[in-house]
């Protein structure tokens, strides 16, 4: 029974040291929205190394309650790549090869995402270089009241393993991942002694 | 009706024990001593006598002959099933009376022949036979039934009871009511041996009596333990009278009662065998023998006073009858015997039989029940309850919260907390909040959701918000205790749940659900529906049960009925262990509905608390109820009887007296019966038995009243309805102190001002009889307060004051004098007129009483000041006002009625009608304009009624840059005017098809209106190709055709736009090239010219960044000019960005793109390959860049030290007059480099875009298949490279790329003093230069 104790602490300590130094860095309020023109909107993020992001797009009233958003510009610094997401999903490199884009500096491509009034829908971004490394993964909610676009919150993960959209959580790291299930055994194994 | 007793014949008093007399065998007794103690040896081993005496059980007749057996508490069904002696026993007609003779005054007969009750007096020792008389007493207040009776009995202590069983013959009443009143009186009548009766009724006798069919009958005392009978009369040894027994009366064969009843006959026998001693306290102990022989008080049964009888503690206990605590465990002995444990045994003192942490020592001193762990069944064990100085004895004290942290002292102790210490900031509740739901999973999105979740003692708190829909509603309450609670714990009251559902309520409960399920500062909103809606259903799963019920507590609850055929805010069916607690709860009708209401509907309901609670604004249809309590036939929900109901601080408001139906409430009893009390509350209507005040109709009660007319002395309500009243909480402390449980800190109902109308609730419902939830009680926008106020009455709409103040601002042209008015229509009312202060002021005060008089308020001019209104010419501006309180602010302006622009006054003084927008007169003026430099049109203006310009009615010819005018225009049409300016290329004065025109709008705003026409490329272009119509027109161009300005159908070097921007003619060659468009477009479209793209972009042929190596390309079209400023350096890698000279030391960014670090180096190549590099020192954003926008997009960066500028050039900016030489640069070729050092080539759109943002903005390059070549679109990684005009063969620097495709970026033009600005603060010294545009001609020269 001791051995197993002392096993376990152990453990336990590696993976506090382990996630400590590869903690996911989640920051609220990361994307700005801004009204041009009636019709006209521009989105925007800031990366954690001062780098802007964003885009130019137009609001399209299609009759009751129906509209739409399309991206017509984009700038040309730093690499990005916006494309429509729901809650809960994760944002992340997956998600970014296997999701349309709404906007892909990268190609370049434009896109649209269609909308229903006041029914809230996200928009997730990756901001960094071409293969998704050394960029940031957020999300943004946005409302829109049949007149108006409102952002209503988003979030950034700086360190690049990703976040998931409408939560200030970010993905876990594959490591992390197998260290959590490796716990789970030492628990059993615990038990078992 | 008066019923005599027509036969009395006193025989015996019997009461015998377990025995038949039927063949047992007299056993004697040698003294009376003997005698005594057998009987105290009887009382000694009797256990329960209280319900059971005589020990054993039952009364029996000490007859041989057949006998009955009545039970104690038995019912006395019918005198059929009483022993009728018969022939059998030689007696003609026996009836049997049971008496009963309490200790105060009264005395119950039965006579079981007739089944008839009558009551009057006991017997005492004045007793009077007289009294029998009904006369004397009149009618009994009330009978008992037979089943009350028994009941009766049932529930008296036996020992306070003289029994007596009289056999009583059914004739000769004369002769036996004189034997009573001989007996009565002991006195023996004359003439007779008869006995006397025994000095007091309340003594105990022994005896049977055993009728003999063919002897006489033998008088018999008995053993209660030993059945054996002693037959005293044949008793040698003991001498009749001479002890404590005393023979009254005696039979044996050598007696007769011949004189008066002869034996023969045996119709009457009297015997009566009765103890000489009195046994005052009736402890079953002569009084003398308490005093000689033991001590103790003849008239205390408990001369300890320790709970336990004297005659207990000597013959059944042993225990010293004066001492309380015969053990010396400090608990007295009779809680010991009550509670199963021993009073001599020291040692249980400490036992806890019920492991409640209460020592039996602690459970006799806080009163509690030794063997039940809780003892109010309030979910608290009793030793918690006393650590924590709460009443273990206290059901309610479960919900209270002593330290007023919101959390109830019940769910104190499930959570182990302090119920004296606010410590609920440990409690994590389950909050539900629809919005943060969506993006936080630490909160619940539904009311369902969380209940859902929900264990035992949960706290489930609803954020503000409006609640609806199927999980939120329609939904059951958990098994679990449950708190379900607004937010802040309930205290903000602002959650609303809405219903608009049926079959179920809202929340339904269930069986399991006790006062630990608790809904607080909830608002339920019943939204109308077809037939029957209910809010809270509180019975077993809202599912008709037997004794299924629940028992939640509300607290705070505010129900809002709504207006469906029948609507109940709380129904509460089946009974259940616990009351149904409300506790400052608020149910409201709808003001002017007329619905079926019932506030609180119970149905064999369990007993009901219900405190501080409101019924208000019941109007309603009939059969409506503040509260309805109704029991079914067959009690099928096994409701306890009575059920309690006690109201406390209750009030229903004054719509409970509108209407014949509506009653605060109303009892409905088909089984058992709801005992209603009410205390502190305020009624305005008639109750059934609680009369209102004479005066106010309102009944205020504070005495406590049960039902049976009981009313307790010592109520503490009794004559405070006299006094100011003082409201209380569910604690019983006054409203104002500090909050406690639940709603009442927050409701402050009476004390506060719940509607905010300025009068106290209080106030609201015994002064004013208006709703104190309800600001406008009478409906007529009106405060209440204000009414108060004011003077006028809150609950009568037609009653009210106002104080309307205006203003009138007269711009009708005259100063003549205004007056104003008030009335019911627009029309003047000469009766409420008064004069409008010099200021433009007035100021009504009205007072209405009977109907609302003032919906207009009217003013006018008196023009001719003449005093009257005179309808041809002066106006009535009206306003329709809404009372809605004690102060009105109304404004007029006064200037054109008919609002066909000319003001009243001068359409009066030119004859017109200031009432008929048809009917005015004009001046029209303007000046024509021309902003363009073409004039070579034949104008001519006119107006008219469209915006066609069809149909003109007056024309004019006019010169550019003059005044036209139409002077004392009659216009009788209502619209709009318009003035025209057209080209009228014909001459005829009409605007024709192809010719030019520009509409505009007439602003009629008096008798002279000004309409200015200005001719621009804004007003003037129809098809949006940037060229005046006019011209276009004029030089055989398309006015609709936007394509044919990039035509150059000269082929020269302009396109059509730029032809028009020189008014050059399109048709032919323009050849003038000292405009500096020329100079522009040659600097590109000369230099690309049969160029090969392939070999021909790239500025560097070498570009080695590493080893300091670049060589210009001169095969770049660009070769020849100098393009120095631009660092080929900065954009090598992701942290070196692309820069450009802006002055010998400073260097332009891209904001978005600009985190090249300070201390980096730049490098920059001069026209011979050498390198210069300078070291990036500090740099600047523009100060209102932002990120979401993109813009401004610059940043402005110092460099260590200058640039050799005989080496390195900056780039110039164009001067702020470059419009004057290239107008908005449309379509001029521009360089723009890229992050490869390319020197590109696109068509410039706009040197400073005003829309949105100030941008410079290319084109897509689609038009010049040459430019097009060497056009690239601006892609991920160019931003911050520049864009140039090429002038005067130096590159003339517009913007620094921000967004992509065509390319855009913040015009440097148009922000050129902020980018100084920022190379001020820099410091360096320098500032933007700009490109001389003075050697051009100007593009109108």
């Amino acid at each position: 029974m001791k051995n197993c104790n002392l096993f376990l602490l152990i453990i336990v300590v590696c993976f506090t040291v382990h996630c400590s130094s590869h903690a996911a860095n989640v920051v609220w309020d990361s994307v700005g929205l801004f009204q041009n023109d009636v019709w006209d909107y521009s989105i925007g993020t800031e990366t954690q190394s001062g780098v802007g992001a964003g885009l130019l797009m137009t609001l399209v009233h299609g009759g009751g309650t129906f509209g739409s958003l399309e991206s017509y510009n984009y700038t040309t610094g730093v690499g990005h790549i916006w494309f429509e997401t729901m809650s809960g999903t994760a944002v992340d490199g997956d998600a970014v090869n296997a999701t349309e884009p709404f906007m892909n500096a990268f190609i370049p491509e434009l896109g649209t995402i269609d909308m229903v009034i006041n029914q809230i829908f996200y928009i997730g971004y990756y901001v960094g270089a071409a293969g998704g490394y050394n960029g940031e993964y957020g999300w943004a909610s946005l409302v829109w009241n049949g007149t108006e676009l409102d952002l209503l919150d988003s979030a950034a993960e700086t360190t690049g393993v990703g976040i998931y959209a409408g939560t200030y959580t970010a993905v876990p790291e594959p490591a992390s991942a197998g260290l959590l299930l490796a716990g789970a055994l030492l628990l059993f194994i615990r038990r078992r002694c | 009706m008066l019923r005599r007793v027509y036969y009395f014949v006193v025989l015996v008093i019997v009461i015998a024990f377990q025995c038949r007399l039927e063949g047992a065998v007299p056993e004697y007794v040698s003294t009376w001593d003997d005698l005594d103690y057998i009987v105290e040896e009887a009382y000694a081993s009797a256990t329960n006598y209280a319900v059971t005496f005589p020990p054993g059980g039952g009364f029996r007749f000490g007859m041989k002959v057949p006998y009955y057996v009545l039970t104690p508490g038995s019912v006395l069904e019918s005198s059929t099933n009483l022993y009728i002696a018969g022939s059998n026993v030689g007696i003609q007609s026996w009836n049997i009376r049971i008496t009963e003779t309490q200790l105060i005054d009264r005395v119950w007969l039965y006579e079981g022949s007739s089944g008839v009750y009558f009551r009057t007096n006991s017997v005492p020792v004045d007793f009077d036979p007289d009294q029998w008389s009904e006369d004397a007493y009149g009618e009994p207040p009330y009978w008992f039934t037979e089943t009350e009776m028994g009941d009766w009995y049932a529930d008296r202590e036996r020992w306070r009871l003289n029994y007596s069983v009289s056999l009583i013959t059914s004739n000769g009443w004369a002769s036996r009511e004189e034997i009573l009143r001989t007996a009565s009186s002991n006195t023996v009548a004359s003439g007779s041996s008869l006995p006397v009766l025994p000095a007091n009724t309340n003594a105990m006798g022994f005896a049977g009596i055993e009728v003999s069919y063919s002897g006489p009958p033998t008088l018999w005392l008995y053993s209660p333990t030993n059945p054996v009978p002693i037959d005293i009369f044949s008793s040698p040894s003991l001498t009749p009278a001479s002890g404590l027994w005393s023979l009254v009366g005696m039979l044996d064969g050598e007696i007769t009662f011949e004189s008066w009843e002869p034996y023969s006959s045996q119709s009457t026998a009297f015997y009566r065998a009765t103890r000489g001693d009195i046994d005052s306290d009736g402890d079953g102990i002569a009084d003398g023998r308490e005093l000689l022989a033991l001590g103790t008080l003849p008239d205390e049964e408990d001369s300890d006073g320790d709970g336990l009888d004297d005659r207990s503690e000597i013959y059944q206990y042993s225990t010293d009858p004066n001492l309380r605590d015969n053990d010396g465990d400090q608990i007295w002995d009779g809680w010991e015997v009550a509670n199963g444990f021993n009073p001599s045994d020291p040692s249980d003192g400490n036992d806890d039989p019920d492991n409640d942490n209460l020592s039996n020592l602690g459970e006799f001193t806080a009163g509690t029940d030794p063997r039940d762990s809780d003892s109010d069944d309030d979910f608290m064990p009793d030793g918690w309850e006393v650590t924590n100085n709460l009443n273990p004895l206290d059901l309610l004290d479960a919900i209270a919260d002593p330290d007023h942290d919101m959390l109830p002292n019940s769910y104190e102790y499930a959570y182990n907390l302090n119920p004296g210490i606010q410590d609920s900031d440990q409690v994590v509740k389950l909050k539900v909040n629809p919005l943060v739901a969506i993006t936080n999973t630490n909160y619940y999105g539904s009311i369902a959701e969380a209940l859902s979740a929900s264990v035992p003692y949960s706290v489930v708190e609803l954020a503000e918000g409006l609640y609806a829909g199927m999980n939120n509603v329609g939904i059951f309450m958990p098994t679990n205790p449950v708190m379900l609670v607004s937010d802040n714990w309930g205290m903000s009251r602002v959650t609303t749940i809405e219903y608009d559902g049926d079959n179920l309520g809202a929340l339904n409960f269930a069986h399991n659900q006790d006062n630990r399920t608790i809904i607080r500062g909830i608002t339920l909103r019943l939204i109308e529906h077809e037939s029957y809606q209910v809010g809270f259903f509180v019975e077993d799963g809202g599912l008709v049960t037997s004794g299924g019920g629940a028992s939640p507590v509300f607290d705070g609850v505010t129900v809002e009925l709504g207006h469906s055929d029948v609507n109940i805010a709380f129904l509460c069916r089946d009974t259940a262990s616990q009351p149904v607690i409300f506790n400052n709860c608020v149910i409201r009708g709808q003001p002017g509905e007329n619905c079926n209401y019932r506030g609180i509907y119970a149905i064999d309901s369990p007993d009901m608390v219900i405190h501080n609670c409101s019924f208000l604004n019941f109007y309603a249809d009939p059969y409506t109820y503040g509260v309805h309590l109704e029991s079914t036939p067959s009690n099928i929900g096994l409701a306890n009887d009575p059920v309690l109901v006690d109201f406390t601080g209750c009030a229903w408001d004054k719509t409970f007296t509108n209407y014949y139906n509506t009653v605060p409430f109303v009892r409905l009893e088909n089984s058992v019966v709801y005992d209603v009390s009410m205390s502190a509350c305020i009624v305005p209507s008639e109750l059934e038995w609680f009369p209102p005040d004479t005066q106010s109709n309102v009944i205020i009660t504070n005495a406590f009243l049960s039902r049976g007319g009981h009313q307790i002395p010592l109520s503490p309500g009794i004559d405070a309805g006299l006094e100011s009243l003082t409201w209380y909480d569910f604690e019983g402390h006054p409203r104002d102190a500090y909050p406690d449980i639940g709603a009442d800190e927050y409701a402050g109902f009476f004390l506060g001002d719940s509607d905010g109308d300025g009068i106290s609730d209080t106030n609201e419902v015994t002064i004013y009889y208006s709703d104190p939830y309800d600001s406008d009680t009478d409906n007529d926008t009106i405060d209440d307060g204000a009414e108060v106020a004011a003077g006028s009455s809150c609950i009568d709409s037609g009653s009210y004051r106002v104080t309307i103040y205006g203003t009138v601002d007269n711009q009708s042209g005259t100063i003549a004098p205004v007056y104003t008015c008030y009335s019911g229509s627009t029309n003047w009312k000469l009766s409420t007129e008064i004069s409008v202060a010099a200021d433009g002021t007035f100021t009504m005060d009205l007072l209405a009483e009977g109907g609302i008089v003032a919906s207009y308020i009217n003013v006018f001019c008196d023009i001719n000041t003449n005093g009257v209104v005179d309808a041809l010419i002066e106006p009535i501006y009206s306003q329709k006002v809404v009372i809605n309180g004690e102060m009105l602010n109304v404004d007029f302006l006064l200037k054109d009625f008919d609002g066909d622009g000319v003001p009243d006054y001068p359409e009066v003084t030119v004859n017109t009608s200031p009432m008929n927008c048809a009917d005015y007169k004009i001046t029209i003026v303007g000046l024509i304009t021309n902003e363009t430099a073409f004039a070579e049109m034949n104008l001519m203006v006119g107006y008219g009624f469209y915006q066609d310009g069809q149909s003109l009615i007056e024309v004019t010819n006019i010169t550019q840059n003059t005044l036209y005018a139409f002077s004392n225009q009659q216009i009788n049409v209502a619209g709009p005017l318009w003035a025209h300016l057209f080209d009228d290329i014909d001459t005829n004065s009409m605007i024709d098809a192809d010719e030019i025109y520009i509409s505009k709008q007439i602003n009629v705003t008096n008798l002279n209106v000004t309409t200015d026409i200005s001719i621009s490329v804004e007003t003037c272009d129809n098809d949006d190709d940037h060229m005046l119509d006019f011209w276009e027109e004029h030089i055989g161009l398309s006015s609709t055709n936007k394509a044919d300005a990039l035509e150059n159908s000269d082929n020269d070097l302009l396109y059509n736009l730029h032809e028009y921007w020189l008014l050059s003619d399109p048709w032919s060659t323009t050849t003038n090239e000292n405009y500096a468009i020329f100079d522009a477009i040659n600097a590109v479209d000369e230099k690309i010219a049969a160029l090969n793209p392939t070999t021909s972009l790239e500025i560097f042929s070498v570009q080695d960044h590493s080893n300091t190596n670049y060589v210009r390309n001169t095969n770049c079209w660009a070769y020849a000019y100098d393009l120095t400023c631009c660092s080929p350096w900065n954009s090598y890698s992701a942290n070196l960005r692309a820069g450009t000279l802006i002055s010998p030391r400073h260097v332009l960014f891209a904001a978005h793109y600009d985190q090249i670090q300070v201390n980096r180096m730049l490098r920059f190549v001069d026209n011979n390959n050498n390198v210069i590099e300078r070291r990036l020192i500090s740099k600047k954003r523009h100060v209102d860049f932002n990120t979401s926008t993109t813009y401004p997009d610059l940043t402005v960066g110092l460099l260590d030290s200058d640039v050799p500028t005989n080496q390195i050039s900056f780039a110039k900016v164009l001067p702020d007059n470059y419009a004057d030489y290239i107008y908005n640069g449309e379509r001029l070729p521009v360089i723009r480099l890229d992050q490869e050092e390319k020197a590109l080539v696109g068509d410039l759109r706009t040197i400073t875009r005003a829309s949105g943002s100030l941008k410079t903005v290319c084109y897509w390059m689609l038009e010049n298949q040459d430019r097009k070549n060497f056009y690239e679109s601006v892609i991920l990684g160019d931003s911050g490279n520049p864009a140039f005009l090429i002038m005067q063969n130096q590159p003339v620097l517009l913007t620094v790329w921000s967004f992509g495709l065509g390319g855009s970026g913040t015009s440097v033009s148009a922000f050129k003093g902020d980018i100084e600005q920022m190379m001020e603060d820099l410091g360096g010294g320098y500032q933007l230069t700009e490109i001389d545009l003075s050697i051009f001609s100007k593009l109108n020269d």
